[in-house]
């Protein structure tokens, strides 16, 4: 039966609620880190850097009390395309290389740049894995709707954008579980009715045509679901753009500023090694 | 008015979880995967019209670019933005805009033609997800023309075909089923 189970498969909202100082920094903090660290292991070589920014990653995880091996879950459902692309790259792509090929397999020749790239492709996915996960590890729902109303109010015209933005966030967040069970409903459904999920062995065609029937029906779900929470929230003198005021407040604490700027010097010394 | 809005950030909020959970369904066939969120994208385009079609891929993106695992497999930051895919995602915004602009089904216009306009602007939808994401792909890879094609477009053409069916059909069906809903002015 474990094919059905769509929400437990989800990596969102994995939140683990637990009182460290990694989950006590500001909201908009931890998504301006994550940006800025993310964009980082882009742009970085292999060795020293993405080595040590591995490093650094670990660290953040063992000060939120969490555990590396849970968090590097999420890059299985990656592995595939990163053998493919792995692949791909050493023995498909021809291309005009100086030197000799390291060595050669049958017909194709395996050059020492293509295992770098492959090798960093890896390394380079493993650091974003890790830290994505720390971040949907430490971050509930809530705090990510309130970073992003943060982050956009220097946008918006009137403070209009960056509220409105943080409702989808938060509609969006809530509407991702509510989709997946309904999906799974459907599923079981159809299933006992005779559809033939989990049966594996079967065409990948034949495989798609059985999930056409999927679709329509979590489309009208939604779109009904919806429908009703346009109601509730009018028939609730919901407002777009009113002012109003939070249950939670954030206020930038000494630690935070601290881990900021500490942050920016990890960017710009990166950044700085890879021009320079 | 007010309803109106409340309206509009609602469905672009439903359109995003809709384009985020077609992510989940991804089947790797290369370095771009086979995914669902095409499909949904030039729906929420259809359905909603130009201005939510717009604003739930641009939030889909966001949220992405914010660090959320809503790409495909379960990816997610700046880096796929980035990356060799990151063209075809950057197309999911010119597609539901244009989807959302050429289906404007006229009240009471006879079926077939709804269908053939349906069909037309997700033609047009799927060619502008293609557009920068080839070349984009091409460069990124450092691939040549003739692999970047083969890699990254025809063994989707079938697929698309597929989808563009479906879309078509089922983004008629639904906004007659909600036409009041949605309904954009």
């Amino acid at each position: 039966m474990s094919q059905f189970d769509f929400s437990s498969n989800l990596s969102l909202g994995q939140y683990e609620p637990l009182d460290t100082p990694v989950h006590r920094l500001v909201p908009a903090l931890k998504m301006l880190s994550v940006i800025l660290l993310g964009s980082a292991v882009l742009f970085s070589p292999l060795f020293p850097q993405l080595l040590l920014l591995f490093l650094f990653f670990c660290l953040i995880g063992w000060m939120g009390n969490l555990k590396i091996r849970y968090l590097m879950k999420g890059i299985r459902p990656i592995l595939p395309f990163l053998l493919l692309i792995g692949v791909i790259q050493i023995f498909f792509i021809s291309r005009q290389l100086e030197g000799d090929p390291l060595f050669s397999v049958w017909i194709f020749k395996i050059y020492r740049e293509d295992l770098f790239f492959t090798a960093r492709l890896f390394a380079r996915f493993f650091c974003l894995v890790l830290l994505l996960s720390i971040f949907t590890s430490v971050t509930p729902v809530t705090e990510i709707s309130h970073g992003t109303e943060a982050l956009l109010k220097p946008f918006g015209r009137k403070q209009a954008l960056a509220h409105d933005m943080s409702l989808v966030v938060t509609i969006t967040f809530r509407f991702i579980p509510i989709l997946a069970r309904e999906a799974e409903h459907i599923t079981k459904a159809q299933a006992s009715r005779g559809a033939s999920f989990g049966t594996w062995n079967m065409g990948l065609l034949k495989k798609i045509r059985l999930y056409i029937p999927l679709i329509i029906p979590l489309f009208i779900a939604a779109l009904e679901r919806s429908e009703i929470l346009v109601e509730a929230m009018e028939s609730r003198c919901y407002e777009a753009g009113a002012r109003r005021t939070r249950l939670d407040e954030f206020h930038w604490k000494f630690a935070d500023w601290m881990v900021l700027f500490l942050i920016i010097v990890i960017f710009s010394v990166l950044f700085l090694s890879r021009i320079l | 008015m007010n309803k109106i809005q409340i309206r509009r950030t609602v469905l672009t909020a439903v359109f995003t979880a809709l384009i985020a959970a077609g992510a989940y369904a991804a089947v790797p066939i290369g370095p771009v995967p086979i995914v669902l969120t095409t499909m949904f994208v030039l729906l929420s385009g259809l359905l909603g019209g130009f201005r939510i079609g717009l604003y739930s891929s641009a939030a889909y993106l966001l949220l992405g670019v914010l660090g959320l695992p809503v790409f495909a497999g379960g990816a997610g930051g700046f880096a796929v933005l980035l990356g060799p895919t990151g063209g075809y995602l950057f197309g999911y915004l010119p597609a539901a805009s244009a989807a959302g602009l050429i289906y404007r089904p006229a009240e009471g216009s006879a079926l077939p033609l709804r269908i053939l306009q349906a069909a037309t602007a997700v033609l047009v939808g799927s060619i502008l997800i293609y557009l920068p994401g080839v070349p984009w792909l091409k460069i990124s890879l450092g691939m040549e023309w003739s692999r970047a094609i083969q890699a990254g477009m025809i063994p989707f053409i079938p697929g698309d075909l597929l989808k563009a069916v479906a879309a078509a059909t089922l983004a008629v069906s639904l906004k007659d089923r909600f036409q009041d809903f949605l309904k954009d002015e």
